[in-house]
């Protein structure tokens, strides 16, 4: 399946699924995973958080399910994102500081 | 206390304070920590299933040798094909597992810098502790099933 075919489906789950949770978008990337094999990264933008995380899990098995129907057996990693999500600015480690 | 539960224990406790001292370091440790409860979980009930759990069991040379048995490729293998990728169960596990195990590698081998916003690090973080509650609550059944399928490669001819 293409970006623009793997994309429909994955909002069309996330839309149904998360309009509780004031679902706006969903980015959508092919990546490749630590052996070489391609991995959908999703990031669902919603107004506020799923507290209960195996919500999201459960779409990714939806998500997942509807992708294998059409012969794509990529595994699909969801994150969310909402106003908030992070909690800090910056971090302690200076990476301009050099190697280690 | 098992090492898996302290294992979990301090996913947790890095995960809580890596925002306190605003470290990316300290996130990505909890969640390759995370990764390996899980792992070191898997990696018990697959010698345990096919061994025995008690404790005489598991101080044997043949339990060390099965508990080596599994590697993470193997791991990731096993989840994508048959008969784990059949069944509703396993499939929920294996989504997990993948995540955290990709998770895990770039936690560890990428350069530094953040890779996680704060809820993501906790959704990890709380995912391997869903993945090791869901394997205590397997079937024997299934249990057996995962431990075979997880240990042992499959070969076409």
């Amino acid at each position: 399946m293409n970006l623009a075919q793997v994309t429909e489906v994955v909002t069309g789950v996330l839309s149904q699924r998360f309009a509780k949770d004031g679902y706006s978008s969903a980015d959508v990337q092919v990546e490749e995973d630590f052996d070489g094999e391609e991995i959908i990264r999703v990031t669902v933008h919603l107004a506020h958080p799923v507290e209960n995380v195996d919500e999201l899990y459960e779409s990714v098995g939806e998500i997942r399910e509807r992708l294998q129907q059409q012969g794509d057996k990529r595994f699909v990693f969801l994150n969310q994102d909402f106003p908030g999500a992070d909690d800090f600015d910056g971090e302690d480690e200076d990476i301009s500081r050099g190697m280690h | 206390m098992t090492m898996v539960e302290r294992l979990l224990w301090l996913a947790d406790e890095l995960s809580r304070r890596s925002r306190e001292i605003k470290s990316a370091a300290v996130e990505r440790r909890a969640v390759s920590t995370a990764y390996y409860a899980v792992f070191h979980a898997i990696t018990t009930l697959c010698a345990s299933e096919l061994l025995g759990s008690n404790a005489a069991s598991k101080k044997t040379p043949e339990f060390e040798r099965v508990y080596r048995a599994l590697d993470h490729k193997s791991l990731k293998l096993a989840f994508s094909a048959a008969p784990l990728n059949n069944n509703q169960t396993f499939k929920a596990i294996g989504n997990r597992v993948v995540e955290l195990q990709s998770e895990r590698i770039r936690s560890d081998y990428l350069p530094s810098g953040r890779l996680y916003k704060k809820s993501e690090c906790d959704r990890l973080v709380q995912s391997a502790r869903s993945i090791v509650a869901e394997l205590k609550n397997l079937s024997s059944q299934d249990r057996r099933t995962l431990a075979v399928y997880l240990t042992f490669k499959n070969r076409s001819q």
